[in-house]
């Protein structure tokens, strides 16, 4: 059970590509320091092998699509997940018995993860919240989804006033 | 993890009993993996900004390919930049100064893809190899400051997390003139909310006391 590596993946290899590239540059400083940085050579060097251009604007292309997929899942597509009712519902009655429980939510995320928030108050003990889930709430739920080795992550959030009423 | 009892005025410190020993229990490097923070702001702004460029690159090959360089609009001005650059020496300061901040960011992204980061939630101990809880540190706090009013006499409380939620401070006032019975009790108070969360945060509890003034 890992939190999304998309992120620290991607921004490992654009570190590295920056890092490589600055580093060549700098080399390069040292090495030729009054030659151009585009080297007259190349554009004949283009002229003659029409065929570089269209593949790297196809490389640039494909890095594009990979760079688009990676923004948009980025921006939450498929990892917020969808609420599910009867999770929801199994989760309400396995808590029921713990005073103070004032919200419980899940969600499922696609066929790989469950995640639950439950909101109590400062009055309650959220160690029993978390006993009781891991005595068999947690595999009720996940059972009532349809996912009986799915992985749950909760998240439990204290109240700053009780919602009790004297 | 020990947890120590300070009294404000007449100094008083307690060692207390051990609260969290089992940190080094395989399933919550589990727990912790799952909480660990994805690094999705930075990834939102490099995503964008790769694709921005990559989208460019291609229009600006795809013109080239067909010849139309100069109905390439904004991406055209762009190329003229950077042909701009291209003309420069390598050894011109414009040139050195844009290596350099190649390699100082990309460096800090390699680092913030390395380093598991502070977790938004405070990692709490279960046995269920597939279940990972996590409290969110201010339900810890308040959770805390519920424990240590529990106490008779202890009239407020406030909790902070300190060194990355390795120390734990609460501060509680009381009006009560003998304080000697209340720090232990709130102490053990706050330790037993503790244990019961199993909060894999903190080593140590610091209980400061602050008696009525007289």
């Amino acid at each position: 059970m890992r939190s999304h590596l998309g992120d620290r993946i991607g921004l490992a290899l654009v570190g590295l590509a920056l890092v490589g590239g600055g580093v060549i540059a700098l080399w390069l400083r040292d090495r030729r320091p009054a030659a151009a940085v585009l080297d007259p050579r190349i554009p004949p060097f283009l002229t003659a092998h029409p065929w570089i251009v269209p593949a790297a604007g196809a490389l640039c292309a494909v890095i594009a699509i990979v760079a688009t997929r990676w923004l948009v899942l980025s921006t939450g597509w498929g990892r917020r997940g969808v609420r599910t009712g009867a999770g929801t519902a199994v989760l309400g009655v396995g808590l029921g018995e713990v005073d103070g429980v004032t919200g419980v939510r899940v969600r499922q995320v696609g066929e790989r993860r469950l995640r639950a928030s439950i909101t109590c108050d400062p009055s309650c003990d959220p160690g029993r919240i978390v006993s009781l889930l891991d005595r068999e709430t947690a595999s009720r739920v996940r059972c009532s989804v349809g996912l009986p080795e799915a992985p749950v992550v909760v998240r439990l959030h204290v109240r700053r006033r009780s919602t009790a009423r004297p | 993890m020990s947890a120590i009892a300070y009294v404000d005025g007449p100094e008083k410190v307690a060692d207390h009993d051990t609260y969290l020993d089992d940190a080094d229990l395989p399933h919550d490097r589990t727990t912790h993996r799952a909480l660990r923070p994805g690094r999705t702001p930075a990834g939102i702004i490099v995503a964008l900004a790769t694709s921005l460029l990559a989208w460019a690159a291609t229009a600006e090959a795809l013109a080239v390919a067909l010849d139309l360089t100069h109905e390439l609009g904004p991406a055209g001005r762009l190329a003229d930049r950077l042909a701009g650059l291209a003309a420069r020496p390598w050894a011109d300061p414009v040139v050195t100064g844009v290596a350099c901040a190649f390699v100082v960011v990309g460096v800090l992204l390699v680092a913030l893809a390395v380093t598991p980061g502070r977790p938004r939630l405070v990692p709490l101990e279960t046995a269920d190899p597939l279940l990972a809880a996590g409290l969110t540190r201010s339900g810890l706090r308040r959770t805390l400051v519920a424990a240590a009013r529990t106490v008779p006499g202890a009239d407020t409380a406030r909790v902070r997390l300190r060194g990355r939620g390795r120390r734990i401070e609460v501060r509680v006032r009381t009006e009560a003139r003998r304080t000697g019975g209340l720090l232990p009790q709130v102490s053990g108070a706050v330790g037993h909310r503790l244990a019961a969360l199993g909060a894999q945060s903190g080593h140590e509890v610091v209980v400061r006391l602050r008696p009525k003034r007289i």
